[in-house]
């Protein structure tokens, strides 16, 4: 068999003839010596590709070897061989009655029927295959019962096994047909399941009986290939073959749905409309065109420049009020937000949340609230609803640790703090236990800051509990554990490295600042380590601002090591200065990769995005 | 154990599929019988169907003369019409009746010396047998008749005749063949020689309902091989555009074709192999659908005889007994209900009330709720 190209195929689908075509009626390409007198017009094919060779393989049930029984006369014979499509000489004679008592197996009328016929037209010869599909013969009563099955291998063996014991025999051209059919369907679904569009398209052409209403899956299956051959104008045809000429209102919906998710908005919106114009109930496709809408806004979202049609927005902000859905509600919200226009978010997400408290509408309600600096409203709504879902949970714990790792830290009531202890512990948060951490040490209460980091280090050891288990020891003054945890985890993290040198540092300061008394206090001298050693200093002392301060004054982050731009991106971190804590991070990547650059860009880049469009 | 115990242990063992090695201890076996012969038994125990009642009284009056079987219309008597009576007075349980025809068909037609049946007699005759050949479908329906009767009525002589026919089918009419064991119409004339396109068979003669009980009787026929010849051949007697079977068949040539020197015609006989199809349950649609619109009982178009050759209709078969016969395809394939008319049972023709009671036993025996 040979398989034209498929910008041969379906060159013909775009001329002028092949689309008026699709106009009337299907015809039945390659079927027309048994074609039903009324061809119901839910199985018309689409005549768009020209009929080439119908399979590659042995069609069924011919034969094989010659046999010496063969010369039985055909006509009379049992199990006549399969019609074989001579074109008969037109006739006066109207069989459509003929036919249409033979498909209702109402052999009395039928023989009536030829009497009756006869008596008018002596010549005149009854066809022979009028009762095919209608009664089938024993053997292929068996055929069928596989066929039903989808055991087209063993139908196969069955025809070869029948023939083997009666030569003569053929399995019904109906039969044929059908089975050649569903081999066809199997092949191009195999074929379309692996993305070989090309062969999808091909083994359409092939069998263009397979481009039929009945034929759905396969229809939206080549329409498919054709998209992906960049032959979307090709497709649409397919589909508007669809939406004018089948009928059921499911496949027709479906398909618009399909199309949509393949086609551009403006063919979309024109096979919607087609749809419409049919008289389907508008509900549906309107449904599409609403998607339409909802997956726009979904790309405004994660593209803020782009812009929406204001009047279609207007309508659709006034359906979402009135279907009163929360999912939508949502949808505008997020898009808001990632506008920056945190108000207008936090009224979607609360009107989203007075129809069902969707934890993600309540998430972003609170996210909102958070962007607003109504810091004490979103921890409310977060931890009354912190069960609800993980997320929202995580949210409570990062609005408080948030608070807690300020600079300067303010005392947090006793029982705020506790119930959010409470949910750290029941969480295992380690953000949370780090927050806690950080804050006991920063008022000075070593003792628990240094229970929290231990408990925080055990759930996952990150740089800024590790580094707190060891700032936290060191001011318990039990050097054998800030040396064991620099030890255990000075590889794993450069910060953490880096309070060794610190340590060292520490311990020669002694010397230079009494040179630097010694020599009457020289201005300049104060110059590069001295600062260093401060920035250090200070962060230890979680003075993160004050860091800060003494960085820029050596110089600025041109002019630091890994260690101390690590000191720089933490200070920035527990100063809640996320968007330039990940920049910065980002920009220590750039110099020098290591995992924990990479991990905090990751970890900056969460805090100051909404779960939705976390990368995890 | 009397000759009648044993028969009946006979029919236990060979109805319970039993290898004959567990057969020694018959007596017991016969106490316990297995399902389907107690379903079998419940018929012999019921009563007869008043309308069955009747309508046999009504055909003796009409066609039974001193045990004697009259086709009004050939204007004979046949082995055929005597086996159909014959079953029809088992079932109405008139064993004077049943005696009567049996007696006068012993006496008749067993004149060939072989056990099987002449199949044609004519009053004004001498000799009154004009033909002396069998037909095998009567000896058929006779022995399954005198099998039945032999359990109903507890005789020992009517299975001992029984046996005797049986046996006389296997050894003269039964021939092997490519589409498995053939049976002939008749000892003579439808071989292969005997017909340009011979062995020619007849369809309508594998009475599927009789085989089962045939079975006991003869261990040495393939009644399974026989059965599975028989629908092996229908199912390739797909003739012309109708697609129906011919009453006469011809394979000789390969494939069966109608025979060359019957009439290629889907007539009187080929229209009760779906009543026997049906009868014995053989009711696959693959078997039946070919008959199952051979009335069109709403507009009450047919049953026709049909020439095959051009698929036309030839002339209706007169009489409503072919309607029944219709409707109890109809009933087997789609569990049609019968048509009104076909309920109750007027005396036309011979033939036709024949296949009309027949048609009724069916239902009322397999099909009741058609009725």
């Amino acid at each position: 068999m040979s398989l034209k190209p498929a910008t041969l195929i379906l060159a013909a689908l775009m001329s002028t003839t092949a689309l008026a075509a699709l106009a009337v009626e299907p015809t039945w390409t390659g079927l027309a010596d048994k074609a039903p007198v009324a061809a119901p017009a839910a199985t018309g094919a689409v005549p768009v590709f020209s009929l080439g060779e119908p399979t590659g393989r042995v069609p069924l049930g011919e034969p094989r070897r010659p046999t010496g029984l063969e010369g039985a006369a055909p006509v009379r014979a049992a199990g006549l061989p399969r019609a074989t499509g001579v074109p008969k000489a037109p006739t006066p004679v109207d069989e459509s009655a003929l036919r249409y008592y033979a498909s209702q197996n109402d052999t009395a009328r039928v023989a009536a029927e030829i009497r009756r016929i006869k008596a008018l037209h002596a010549n005149w010869e009854p066809p022979q295959d009028l009762f095919e599909g209608v009664r089938d013969t024993a053997e292929e009563q068996q055929l069928w019962a596989l066929f039903a099955e989808g055991k087209l291998e063993e139908v196969r063996a069955a025809v070869t096994e029948i023939q083997e014991r009666n030569p003569n025999w053929r399995p019904s051209p109906d039969f044929v047909t059908k089975f050649e059919q569903s081999e066809a369907r199997l092949t191009l679904v195999e074929a379309s399941k692996v993305s070989d569009h090309q062969q999808v398209i091909a083994l359409a052409e092939a069998r263009p009986s397979l481009l039929a209403c009945t034929e759905m899956d396969v229809l939206w299956r080549v329409a498919e290939a054709l998209v992906h051959t960049a032959q979307p104008d090709k497709a649409f045809e397919l589909y508007r073959f669809v939406l004018t000429k089948c009928s059921n209102p499911q496949e027709r919906l479906a398909t618009v749905q399909k199309a949509s998710a393949l086609l551009s908005a403006p063919m979309t919106e024109r096979l919607i409309a087609l749809g419409s114009r049919a008289g389907e109930k508008t509900t549906a496709f309107e449904s599409i065109r609403l998607d339409m809408v909802r997956r726009r806004i979904g790309e405004a979202i994660a593209n803020p420049g782009a812009d929406l049609n204001a009047a279609e927005m207007k309508s659709f902000e006034q359906l979402v009020e009135q279907r009163r859905s929360t999912n939508d509600a949502m949808l505008l919200g997020w898009h808001r937000y990632a506008k920056k226009d945190f108000a207008g978010a936090a009224q979607w997400f609360k009107l989203g949340m007075s129809w069902e408290q969707h934890p993600k509408a309540v998430e972003g309600y609170a996210l909102t609230l958070r962007e607003q600096g109504a810091l004490a409203e979103a921890e409310k709504i977060t931890y009354e609803n912190r069960k609800r879902d993980p997320l929202i949970e995580k949210l409570y714990v990062e609005i408080l640790a948030t608070e807690l790792t300020k600079h300067p830290v303010s005392a947090v009531e006793p029982a705020r703090l506790t119930r959010f202890e409470q949910v750290v512990e029941e969480s295992r948060s380690v953000v949370g236990s780090q927050a806690l951490g950080w804050y006991y040490y920063n008022r000075d209460t070593a003792q628990q800051a240094n229970a929290w980091f231990k408990r925080s280090v055990a759930w996952e050891p990150i740089e800024s509990n590790v580094l707190g288990l060891a700032l936290s020891s060191n001011k318990l003054k039990d050097r054998a554990a800030f040396k064991a945890v620099i030890a255990e985890f000075g590889a794993r993290f450069p910060a953490v490295e880096g309070l060794k040198k610190f340590d060292v540092v520490t311990k020669v300061a002694a010397a230079p600042a009494r040179r630097n008394r010694a020599s009457g206090g020289g201005g300049g001298g104060g110059g590069d380590s001295g600062s260093a050693q401060e920035a250090v200093a200070l962060f230890k002392n979680g003075r993160y601002g004050d860091a800060l301060a003494a960085l820029d004054r050596r110089g600025g982050p041109a002019r630091e090591d890994q260690g101390l731009g690590l000191i720089r991106g933490w200070s920035l971190y527990h100063l809640g200065q996320w968007d330039k804590a990940r920049e910065h991070f980002a920009a220590l990547d750039r110099r020098q990769s290591t995992r924990e650059t990479q991990y905090r860009m990751h970890y900056a880049r969460e805090r100051a995005l909404p779960s939705q469009f976390r990368a995890d | 154990m009397t000759p009648i115990v044993r028969t009946l242990a006979a029919l236990v063992f060979v109805a319970a599929g039993l290898a004959p090695a567990a057969a020694e201890d018959r007596s017991r076996q016969a106490l316990t019988p297995p399902p389907d012969l107690q379903a079998e038994q419940a018929r012999l125990d019921s009563s007869v169907p008043s309308w069955l009642e009747q309508a046999w009284t009504s055909y003796k009056a009409r066609f039974v003369v001193d045990g004697r079987v009259i086709d009004n219309v050939n204007r004979i008597t046949h082995s055929e019409g005597q086996g159909y009576a014959m079953l029809i007075a088992v079932r109405a349980q008139d064993q004077t009746g049943f005696d009567q025809i049996w007696r006068w068909t012993r006496r008749e037609l067993f004149v060939r010396g072989d056990d099987l049946a002449s199949w044609k007699w004519e009053e004004n005759a001498t000799p009154r047998v004009t033909d002396q050949n069998n037909a095998t479908d009567g000896d058929i329906l006779i022995a399954w008749a005198l099998v039945e009767a032999g359990e109903r009525w507890k005789s020992a002589e009517y299975v001992d005749a029984a046996r005797r026919i049986v046996s006389a089918i296997g050894r003269k009419t039964l021939v092997r063949s490519p589409f498995g064991l053939l049976m002939l119409p008749g000892v003579d004339g439808f071989k292969e020689g005997q017909q340009p396109d011979g062995p020619v068979v007849n369809l309508s003669y594998w009475v599927f309902p009789a085989f089962d009980r045939l079975k006991g009787l003869s261990p040495e026929i393939d009644w399974s091989d026989v059965q599975a010849t028989g629908l092996r051949l229908i199912r390739n007697s797909r003739f012309g555009p109708m697609r129906l079977p011919a009453d006469w068949t011809a394979i000789g040539a390969g494939n069966p074709q109608p025979a060359r020197n019957f009439p290629p015609r889907f007539g009187y006989n080929a229209v009760r192999i779906p009543l026997y199809l049906a009868w014995a349950k053989l009711n696959a649609p693959a078997n039946l659908r070919p008959f199952a619109g051979l009335w069109n009982e709403t507009l009450d178009v047919g049953p026709f005889e049909i020439d095959l050759t051009s698929g036309s209709a030839l002339t209706t078969f007169g009489g409503t007994g072919f309607k029944a016969v219709a409707s109890v395809v109809s009933c087997a394939l789609d569990r049609r209900k019968i048509h009104p008319s076909v309920r109750s049972i007027a005396m036309e023709d011979y033939y036709p009330t024949t296949l009309h009671i027949l048609s009724l036993i069916v239902l009322q025996e397999r099909y009741p709720e058609c009725l």
